[in-house]
């Protein structure tokens, strides 16, 4: 679950890249959040995975005010959050299996454990025989997927994926949303930011529409959440 | 699946302490290995840094070990009056003999000296022209080696208030002065200690935070999906402490072949002293694990600061 109270972020000298947003996302949901590029859609998501703080408002992901857990505390709740890039963001200099296996390494997993799980990641986004290849040999589309691999190795309860299709033709965009439709099946919250509203669209799955860092429309799910 | 070969908690508690550390260690040597070069470079520079004041030491500990030796070769002779009676005299050498600061006292009397004297000069018969013995009655006092050059100067000091003294002569002045160059060279080996172990710091601490710049990406990474801050510090730990390691490595090589040069020109000298070849080499070997252990925990020490410092700016700062 996560509630935004009228979450602002205040970037100096750049302004509010959001302004006042309230939100409401359950628990085991599949969203979209669309918008032109600097709706605030990185924003939004840099804030529920720690990366950022806001500068006023209330953020609580499963009913947790995320500003009072002090740093060195706020490891625990980053274990909770798998985190996918548009540029991938893998280690170049380290393998596909580990750039896959660094969450549960970081987790501190027993080494008998790690292939295991690093195995079944690979395989589910289909690339367990590139395993012991580097990042830079890979397709944009393959170097997507070790990212999701990473992301969900640790099977996180929430996933959070920025523009994940960024780069990639329509067809591997279809695949890599039917790969996140998966996870949101098996109870994974998945929040994804993409400008691409067709795509989103064309799912069926809701969407939460930001402009300039407001919400477009009245969100229904938000102002459900008022009435909670 | 509960089954009786299920290890205890405790079991792979410790077992994942020790995987964590042992891949820590070894990612952190593979990464220096990658850069070799510049990691010979490095752990060269803290080699010398550490050799440097740790062959001083020796070379300090070594001539005061041989100073020792030349302190018994101190004594303070006393010289009395003519007319001075055996029985103060012997009244003096045993209040003297109970003076802790005093080893043990050589008696010659005037007539003993004057004998003596015949016998090394050959000058029997110019001596027998003198109509009395003009040599005084003598002590020899020998301090003990323990005795510190100030406990020796009150020591002179009592003895010149004594009565019937007519001369005391204390002939501790080069020894006196070698003592204090060498009190001076070991407050300047001390300073100078102190600044290459600065300067070992700066130097593995800069090594370090240039390794965390050009990791940054990973460093990020990691804390996004999790880790502690022990976790991120621990290969930098690991690095810092390897430079240490190595360093001390270097150092004591560098030291073992300065001293098998050094040993037999210092055996020569000793020998030529006639002074009690105590040039061991057992300090060098205590030396030599000092420079080893001390880099070692220079390396952590140095690192553990480097990233602290990091640290401080990455809590403030965003994410990349
Ligand atoms: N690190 C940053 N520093 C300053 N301004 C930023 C930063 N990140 C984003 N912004 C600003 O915040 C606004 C929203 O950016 P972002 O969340 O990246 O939008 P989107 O992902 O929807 O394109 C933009 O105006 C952008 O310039
Ligand atoms: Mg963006």
């Amino acid at each position: 679950m996560i509630r935004f109270s009228e979450v602002t972020k205040l970037y100096p000298g750049q302004g509010e890249a959001l302004k006042s947003l309230s939100l409401f996302i359950p628990a085991e949901q599949m969203v979209f959040v669309t918008g032109h590029s600097g709706a605030g859609k990185s924003t939004l998501l840099r804030l529920i995975a720690l990366m950022e703080t806001h500068t006023r408002g209330q953020i609580l992901i499963d009913g947790i005010n995320i500003q009072k857990i002090p740093e060195k505390h706020r490891f625990y709740l980053r274990r909770q959050i798998g985190f996918i890039f548009q540029d991938h963001r893998l280690l170049n200099d380290r393998t596909v299996f580990d750039n896959v296996a660094l969450p549960l390494v970081i987790a501190g997993f027993d080494h008998r454990e790690i292939p295991r799980r690093v195995h079944a990641a690979l395989d589910k986004v289909g690339l367990l025989n590139k395993e012991n290849k580097f990042p830079v040999t890979l397709s944009s589309g393959e170097q997507q997927r070790v990212g999701i691999a990473r992301a969900v190795v640790n099977r996180p309860p929430i996933l959070l994926a920025d523009e994940p299709t960024g780069n990639l033709d329509p067809e591997l965009s279809i695949e890599i949303m039917k790969l996140f439709e998966e996870f949101n099946r098996i109870g994974v919250t998945v929040v994804i930011a993409t400008h691409e509203v067709e795509l989103a669209r064309s799912t069926g799955h809701r969407i939460i529409a930001l402009k300039d860092g407001r919400l477009m429309t009245p969100d229904d799910a938000s102002l459900q959440e008022h009435t909670l | 699946m509960k089954g009786i070969t299920k290890p205890s908690r405790l079991e792979d508690k410790v077992r994942s302490w020790w995987q964590t550390h042992l891949r820590c260690f070894l990612t952190s040597l593979g990464q220096l290995l990658r850069t070799p070069t510049t990691t010979l470079l490095t752990v060269t520079v803290i080699g010398i840094a550490l050799a440097l004041p740790a062959g001083l030491i020796l070379v300090v500990n070594q001539l005061q070990t041989l100073t020792e030796g030349l302190n018994t070769t101190n004594s303070i002779s006393l010289y009395f009056k003519k007319d001075i009676s055996d029985d103060h005299v012997t009244a003096i050498r045993d209040k003297l003999e109970k003076d802790e600061r005093v080893n043990h006292i050589i008696f010659i009397s005037s007539d003993q000296a004057l004998k003596e004297f015949r016998e090394l000069s050959g000058q029997g018969d110019l001596i027998d022209l003198l109509d009395e013995n003009p040599l005084p009655t003598t002590l020899h006092i020998v301090p003990t080696a323990e005795a510190s050059p100030k406990q020796l100067d009150s020591l002179v000091r009592s003895i010149k208030s004594l009565k019937g003294i007519d001369q005391v002569v204390f002939d501790s002045g080069w020894a006196r002065r070698l003592q204090s160059i060498i009190t001076l060279l070991d407050r300047f080996v001390l300073v100078l200690s102190a600044l290459l172990i600065f300067a070992v710091v700066l130097i593995i601490g800069t090594t370090i935070r240039i390794g965390i710049q050009s990791r940054l990406q990973e460093i990020q990474i990691s804390r996004l999906f999790g880790a502690t801050k022990a976790f991120i510090r621990r290969p930098f730990l690991y690095s810092g402490s390897l430079y240490g390691l190595i360093g001390g490595i270097i150092a004591c090589v560098l030291l073992l072949t300065s001293w098998s040069l050094l040993s037999e020109p210092l055996h020569e000298l000793v020998s030529s002293w006639q002074l009690s070849p105590s040039a061991s080499s057992s300090p060098l070997f205590r030396v030599c694990l000092l420079v080893i252990v001390g880099g070692v925990l220079l390396g952590v020490i140095s690192s553990w600061i480097a990233v602290a410092f990091y640290q401080k700016e990455l809590e403030t700062s965003e994410f990349i």
